[in-house]
């Protein structure tokens, strides 16, 4: 980059508000994320997540001959019919939730703590940005990493699966399917990261984020656990976990059709929609933290 | 008019940051003058809309408390605390910061090289901004200020942390870009020197309250009269003329002549002439803006 090398200069343009902060704020945590080698570490996950589920997921579409005969047993044991590409869908999905925790306990969680350890914050708002567009900023950061895990694979296993295909209009037929995972990898990504940010706008240590985000989903699994079959016996109380509430969420959006597969899953319409609630109540928890927790940071630091 | 407020008061708690502040300052390079806690740095970011406020106030005559976008869209605000964008170099926080004024990429990009260069970081704009010492955080904060060219400055305890060759260099950059390239500059300090170097109009704040504001020779001249005199010829002679005058003068070289109330600087004059010396200069007494400084302090402590 040539440099002036004489005094200060007058820029010709004019500085004004601008729409596209939140992408700039993004944009520039994921580059400094990828100088990290941390975008190149998920994509390799990914890519062998990817070569380890396509396969898995093909095998499962073409049957061999034997696994046939076990399917017609398993039918006539009264599973009536068994959604293949659902029951993948789901494992995928059950399966990626614990790492997607993960991954917003380790980059998520340290998104906003790192900004107030550095005071940066003061520098942000100097800018002509609103509230809304660094908290957009950030969450799209957050959101590209877990994206990674949750939304690659379910288009790379669709695009392996209408590539074979021998089907005609393979790619209508199972476009459902993948909107479906799509959607259900959103609303897990999304309530993750909205929590993680929630909870990295609340201290300035961004080990202690990170910590504190895992301990959260850690203890809210247990708890869960205990109240829904110790305590209380009461199913519904697994929606005190977030990632319990995504595991319903999915077998809502992956049902198998069969109805005795349902009830062997032990999936009621009750637990579904608490799910669905319980969801929307962390995302919109953790929002408020965020938006009030951001706020006064920038006022007081 | 740069900046105006009316009535302008803030509390945090029980705590009054601003009591019914009021002032208008037509531009140039000011400074706001107080010690720590005396509400300069929430005045600071009342003006800059982020923080809200009873009473109102105007920036560039724009209301910042309604449209705090785009009154921050024309100032460049230095902020006192050691902050950086953390894991960018300097040369990318400069540039990234211009993308969020407004800039497109390669305007930011281009700007932010030749900002960094004016404030002075050669080749440490490519090392990372959180390496540095505070001395070049203060100037990539600085140089933050002025990526996207504003026509506004707040500068909030800009020398923090320098080194004496450090705080000198940076208080002629903020002098240069007052005098030099048009800027109008608020310079927030408690360093009294640092205000008298830069600045040709001062605001003094204590406790939240305005106690004194002025051009800066408005209120070091001493305003009682008495003058710096030099005189070629009997110095003695001349002393006692003014005496006989009604006066006072004292001192060698430089006399210290004070004239009785109501008379002017003829009398200084008319006494060289009866003693039959030339005045060879003649200027009213000036105190330093420390000892204005302290004078309003204790006033203001003894009120």
């Amino acid at each position: 980059m040539p440099v002036d090398q004489s005094a200060y200069r007058k820029w010709d343009g004019t500085a004004r508000p601008t729409r596209a902060a939140a992408l700039a704020i993004a944009a520039v945590l994921v580059g400094r994320f990828y100088k990290l080698r941390l975008v190149r570490w998920l994509a390799n996950v990914v890519a062998v997540g990817a070569c380890v589920l396509a396969p898995i997921f093909l095998y499962a579409k073409h049957m061999s001959e034997r696994d046939r005969g076990l399917q017609m047993a398993m039918r006539q044991m009264g599973f009536d019919q068994i959604n293949v590409l659902a029951l993948v869908n789901r494992e995928f999905h059950t399966r990626a939730s614990f790492f997607a925790v993960l991954i917003c306990g380790v980059v998520a969680a340290q998104l906003i703590a790192e900004d107030r350890r550095a005071k940066a914050l003061a520098l942000y708002f100097s800018r002509p940005i609103r509230h809304i567009d660094y908290l957009c900023g950030k969450f799209l950061a957050g959101f590209f990493f877990v994206a990674l895990l949750l939304l690659v694979p379910p288009v790379l296993m669709y695009l392996a699966e209408i590539g074979i295909s021998d089907v005609e209009g393979a790619a209508g037929e199972q476009l459902p399917m993948l909107l479906r995972s799509l959607l259900a990898g959103a609303v897990l990504g999304g309530a993750l990261v909205t929590v993680a940010l929630a909870v990295s706008a609340c201290t300035d240590r961004t080990n202690y984020a990170s910590l504190i985000f895992l301990g959260l989903m850690a203890l809210s699994w247990i708890l869960g656990v205990m109240l829904a079959e110790g305590i209380f016996k009461e199913p519904k109380w697994f929606a005190v976990s977030p990632v319990a509430s995504a595991h319903r969420v999915v077998y809502d959006l992956f049902p198998d059709t069969g109805q005795l597969r349902r009830t062997a899953l032990r999936v009621s319409r009750m637990e579904v929609a608490l799910a669905w609630k319980s969801l929307g109540a962390w995302t919109a928890a953790g929002l408020l933290v965020l938006l009030a927790k951001v706020r006064r940071v920038e006022v007081v630091s | 008019m740069l900046v105006a407020v009316e009535g302008l008061s803030k509390r945090f708690g029980r705590t009054v940051a601003l009591d019914k502040v009021s002032f208008s300052i037509g531009g140039g390079a000011v400074g706001l003058l107080g010690p720590n806690g005396s509400g300069k740095t929430t005045l600071l970011r009342i003006l800059l809309g982020l923080l809200p406020a009873k009473g109102t106030a105007s920036v560039l005559g724009l209301d910042p408390m309604r449209r705090p976008r785009e009154v921050r869209a024309r100032i460049g605000y230095v902020p006192e605390s050691e902050c950086i964008v953390p894991g960018l170099s300097g040369v990318d926080v400069v540039a990234f910061l211009g993308r969020l004024a407004g800039m497109s990429k390669g305007a930011a990009r281009k700007r932010a090289h030749e900002v960094t260069y004016f404030v002075g970081l050669n080749e440490e704009r490519y090392r990372e901004a959180s390496e540095y010492s505070q001395g070049m955080q203060q100037r990539l904060k600085l140089a933050t200020a002025l990526v996207h060219d504003p026509d506004v400055l707040f500068l909030d305890e800009p020398t923090n942390g320098l080194d004496p060759a450090g705080r000198i260099e940076m208080l002629d950059l903020i002098r240069e870009l007052a005098t030099e390239h048009g800027k109008h500059v608020v310079l927030s300090s408690h360093l009294l020197q640092d205000v008298e170097r830069v600045c040709t109009e001062v605001l003094m704040l204590r406790s939240g309250r305005l106690l004194r504001h002025g051009t800066l020779a408005g209120l070091t001249s001493a305003g009682d009269g008495s003058y710096r005199v030099r005189v070629r010829g009997d110095e003695q002679r001349f002393v006692a003329e003014m005496r006989a005058a009604g006066g006072d003068a004292s001192g060698q070289e430089d006399l210290l002549v004070t004239l009785p109330a109501g008379a002017s600087t003829d009398l200084v004059f008319r006494a060289a002439r009866a003693a039959l010396v030339q005045v060879r200069g003649l200027a009213p007494t000036r105190r330093t803006l420390e000892d204005v400084f302290l004078a309003e302090m204790e006033g203001d402590g003894a009120r």
